[in-house]
């Protein structure tokens, strides 16, 4: 357990480890940006390519962002295209689905997204269905942004995770990114993207910096919505993952790898549409899979890979039933100790997955 | 058969319809004719014999109708009525009848002695005000101008009105003379001066009330007149051009209530002819169609909602009418006259109604959901249309197009949260969003004094103002609207509006509507308040198009929607292969997860 946490510390450090071999090859000039300034720089740079994207929100614009997300973008860009909104999200949602009819390209800002559920009519109703109930005629080009799932110490009104309901929906994307790179391609690519996007930050993330490429930093550089990353390869077992808990994935792949277990870690990045071929493809190669997530067990988001999985041509190449690593089925407690038993650790997947191999 | 010969032909005599129908091969008797058209409402009658008029005379009387028609009351008072008529010594002054058995025809005392040339006769030349009967005098041989004018000036006229001639139901001096020859018939004088001193006597003898009345009801008579005037003029339309209309005419309209306005909507409305007609069949249209589809969906060929619109035309009308097709309207589901108002055809709305691939949204949407430029629906939850106007209005101010936003809700959304969630950010960020309350009275089964704590919609913006108007008259909707727009595109922020109108039909089509609310209510609204025959009947009153226009404007439009309803039920239902289509906006194509993990669909953008 020791070496463990110490590997946790070290976890940046690893990783830019990693990185710094690929760095020898490409150009030079590589940065280490954390989550929280990937998104900032994104809107940023969206903002400034297209004159019909805004922001509004909670505390965007004077406050620099609840999360500090939009810190420095109303000094650039002003009152009009940066709206301090009055505490009313089904209002403020509504107005902003309103003006993406209307020919605009907003970024709605949900505080997190428990509050949404105030809004969740404008989001499902008037966002996500509009342009099949139209056939075509009325496209909606919104994105709705904000930090999810669990955090630490906010109670259970303000710890839900919400993949699961908004993935449920038709008409709707969903995005969940883990680190850098995917916050600042996925963001750009859901700005960019003409239908409504349901992005799924994560508040734990924020302050975590990636090392990030040239090639990432590049202003048109978008990540594919629809598409997972292999964040690992391995042989043995897949671990299919989405936000924090695919960094848990890495962390529980690098103990096991000194077990001698070579774990592949896929990113989901988008919850809607699902990438199932990059799943499947995984799972026919090692033929063990552990789906992890920060949210409730039933109907979540590993409920419905692993029932792909059994309609899938995957399933004959199972070896074992395929496992999901969930949080707990309660209302998040506040208490330190209550609260980190709540939430899948590390130890959990690795638990899992010896169960599943038979270790 | 018959009842069309008679309806083309009513001189024609039942002999005439014997004959046609023995060639016809039917055998009747003449009775048999008289109670058949007995049963069709139709009487013999003996013809009013009216002077012959040409189409000059049509054009005098209706002119003078029209310039007079806005008199007041006092003005009439001020007229001196004159007119010479002759009477005839042993005439037909009078009705002759007599009680006697069925036989008797010819027994003296039921007869009556007839004398050729009616004994001889007297011409008399009489006038008469409101305050009462005036000089009569009697006319030597035959009245000429110089004759006239002597006359005149023996009894000091001030002024004359143009007349226009061969207009007897123009001047009420008829009524005066029939009733002096009631009179006269009664006292049965023996020679010509008997005649003459029975006139005076009984002239002198009509009470003022009696002319003071005529005057009072003079107005009424001249416009029947003139409505009569015109409609028996079916043979003569066709010599009547455009030139015979009154172009334009002002009109008073209610005055709205305010809140938070020092000035509101004009209390005059000017209408043009051809903006009438087009209101008329506009609103028309919109009636036949919802009507339409009543029947539609009581045949089982429509299903699911339906809203129906019927009663509230003024409102959709009166707002197209005063923004621009460049403006945004966004309403809530009772929607298919906005959605016609905006620019949708009846084909492609009643085809989205039975579900067809010739609909408005290819049969996806249903009635709660067409679209078009500018128009935004057609939404099914209550009140959410609400924010999202605000939020159009937001990008037209963002944009700087000048443009505005018109949201819809009605008496039963009023109290949603989201509304007064979007009248805060709309006036605190100055939003050209006009807030609109359709307020028929009743949220579904709800009246307002059950839903909601104050009634007074178009106070509920508090600091946003508002104007009550009446919804049932589409010139008082246009002026408010127009003042509405103004006001937003000042940039002075947001407004709201509320429409006091009323729906014939229930609910939905699940809804009889007379739970609660009573059928006399509703067939008072009708008769008192329709807002198409208020439109009619201003037009006809004012001489801006005649009942037979009007007529072949019903005829256009009751064609357009038996087309668009045969379209409507004959175009195909949309192609399986097309269900998944729609969901991303610029995609590439995906695949959908059927009912079962083998039903692989195709989805394109």
């Amino acid at each position: 357990m020791a070496s463990l946490r110490c590997f946790l510390r070290s976890g940046k450090s690893a990783v830019s480890v990693v990185l710094r071999r690929e760095f020898s090859k490409t150009s030079p000039v590589a940065v280490q940006v954390n989550v929280r300034d990937a998104l900032n720089q994104a809107m940023d740079e969206e903002l400034e390519r297209d004159e019909r994207v805004f922001l509004l929100g909670e505390e965007v614009a004077q406050y620099d962002g609840a999360y500090k997300v939009s810190r420095g973008l109303w000094k650039k860009y002003g009152d009009k295209r940066i709206i301090d909104t009055p505490i009313t999200e089904m209002g403020f949602a509504g107005i902003a689905v309103g003006a993406a009819f209307a020919g605009l390209r907003p970024i709605c800002e949900f505080m997190t997204w428990n509050f949404s559920m105030q809004a969740i009519d404008q989001v499902i109703n008037s966002a996500a269905k509009t342009y099949y109930m139209s056939a075509g005629a009325q496209p909606v080009p919104i994105v709705f942004r904000g930090p999810n799932g669990s955090s630490a110490g906010v109670a259970a009104q303000h710890s839900q995770c919400f993949a699961a309901w908004y993935g449920h929906c038709p008409g709707l994307k969903v995005v969940s990114p883990w680190n850098s790179e995917d916050a600042r391609g996925l963001l750009k690519a859901s700005i960019r993207d003409d239908n409504p996007v349901v992005f799924l930050e994560n508040e734990l993330m924020y302050g975590v910096p990636f090392e990030l490429s040239e090639e990432v930093m590049h202003k048109d550089f978008v990540v594919p919505i629809g598409k997972a990353k292999v964040e690992r390869q391995g042989t043995h077992i897949t671990l299919v993952s989405h936000s924090r808990c695919v960094g848990f994935c890495l962390d529980a792949a690098a103990f096991l790898a000194k077990e001698g277990v070579e774990c592949e870690v896929v990113n989901l990045r988008t919850i809607r549409p699902l990438d199932v071929d990059t799943i499947e493809a995984s799972v026919i190669k090692t033929g063990h899979l552990v789906t992890v997530e920060g949210g409730w067990p039933q109907y979540g988001v590993g409920a419905e890979i692993c029932a792909r999985i059994m309609e899938g041509p995957a399933f004959n190449y199972l070896d074992a039933p395929a496992v999901r690593v969930t949080g707990v089925d309660i209302p998040m407690p506040y208490a330190k100790i209550l609260e980190d038993h709540s939430v899948p650790q590390i130890k959990d997947i690795i638990f899992s997955v010896k169960k599943v191999l038979n270790m | 058969m018959i009842m069309r010969k008679v309806r083309d032909q009513p001189r024609t005599t039942r002999q005439d319809l014997v004959n046609d129908l023995k060639r016809a091969g039917a055998t009747v008797s003449k009775k048999t004719i008289s109670n058949t058209l007995r049963r069709h409402g139709l009487k013999s009658c003996s013809a009013r014999k009216v002077p012959l008029l040409k189409p000059a005379h049509f054009q005098g009387h209706l002119k003078f109708a029209n310039d007079h028609l806005d008199d007041p009351e006092e003005e009439w008072e001020k007229v001196m009525w004159s007119d010479e008529t002759e009477i005839e010594l042993f005439g037909l002054n009078s009705t002759r009848r007599v009680w006697r058995k069925k036989k008797d025809e010819y027994n003296p005392k039921n007869t009556i002695p007839t004398v050729k040339h009616g004994g001889g006769n007297i011409i008399l030349w009489g006038c008469f005000s409101a305050k009462g009967t005036g000089r009569l005098h009697r006319i030597e041989g035959r009245m000429d101008g110089a004759m006239y004018h002597e006359i005149l000036a023996n009894h000091l006229l001030p002024s004359v009105l143009e007349w226009p001639s061969q207009s007897p139901d123009l001047n009420p001096i008829e009524n005066l003379w029939r009733e002096l020859k009631v009179c006269i018939a009664q006292r049965q004088p023996r020679n010509l001066k008997d005649l003459e001193k029975v006139c005076m006597e009984e002239w002198a003898k009509i009470p003022a009330a009696v002319c003071a009345y005529l005057v009072k009801t003079y107005r009424k008579h001249m416009i029947s007149g003139a409505q009569t005037v015109s409609e028996g003029a079916r043979m003569v339309v066709s010599t009547r051009s455009i030139a015979d209309f009154t172009p334009q005419a002002s009109f008073h309209i209610k005055k709205c209530e305010l809140h938070r306005l020092e000035e509101g909507p004009s209390e005059t409305a000017v209408l043009t002819r051809e903006q009438g007609l087009q209101y008329y069949r506009t609103m028309q249209t919109m009636r036949r169609m919802e009507l339409k589809a009543d029947q539609l969906y009581k045949q089982k060929i429509i299903r699911g909602f339906c809203h129906l619109y019927d009663g509230q035309e003024a409102c959709a009308m009166g707002i197209e009418a005063g923004i621009n097709p460049t403006d945004h309207l966004i309403t809530a589901y009772r929607a298919h006259g906005y959605t016609f108002t905006r620019g949708v055809s009846v084909r492609e709305i009643m085809a989205e109604l039975t579900g067809r691939r010739g609909g408005v949204a290819k049969g996806k949407g249903g009635s709660m959901h067409m679209y078009a430029k500018h128009f935004y629906g057609g939404n099914g939850i209550v009140g959410a249309q609400v924010p999202l106007g605000a939020g159009v209005a937001l990008a037209c101010q963002y944009q700087g197009n000048n443009q505005v936003c018109v949201a819809l809700y009605g008496d039963g959304a009023a109290n949603q949260g989201q509304i007064f969630e979007s009248f805060n950010m709309a006036a605190l960020w100055k939003l050209p969003c006009i807030f609109i309350c359709e307020n028929n009275k009743f949220g579904m089964g709800t009246s307002v004094e059950r839903s909601s704590a104050s009634t007074e919609y178009f106070k509920r913006g508090d600091y946003i103002p508002g104007i009550k108007v009446d919804g049932m008259d589409v010139l008082c909707v246009r002026e408010a609207i127009k003042f509405a727009a103004d006001h937003c595109r000042a940039g002075k922020g947001p407004i709201v509006m509320e429409l006091e109108t009323y729906r014939y039909h229930g609910h939905s089509m699940s809804d009889p509507g007379v739970s609660y609310r009573s059928r006399e209510e509703i067939q008072e609204v009708r008769s008192k308040s329709d807002p198409i025959t208020m439109l009619k009947e201003r037009m006809l009153s004012n001489n801006m198009a005649c009942v037979e226009e009007i007529k072949e404007i019903d005829v256009e439009i009751r064609k357009v929607i038996e087309d668009a309803a045969q379209f409507a039920i004959s175009d195909p239902e949309p192609p399986l292969d097309e269900l998944c289509n729609h969901i991303f906006a610029n995609d590439l194509p995906m695949e959908v997860r059927g009912t079962n993990p083998w039903v692989k669909l195709k989805s394109v953008s």
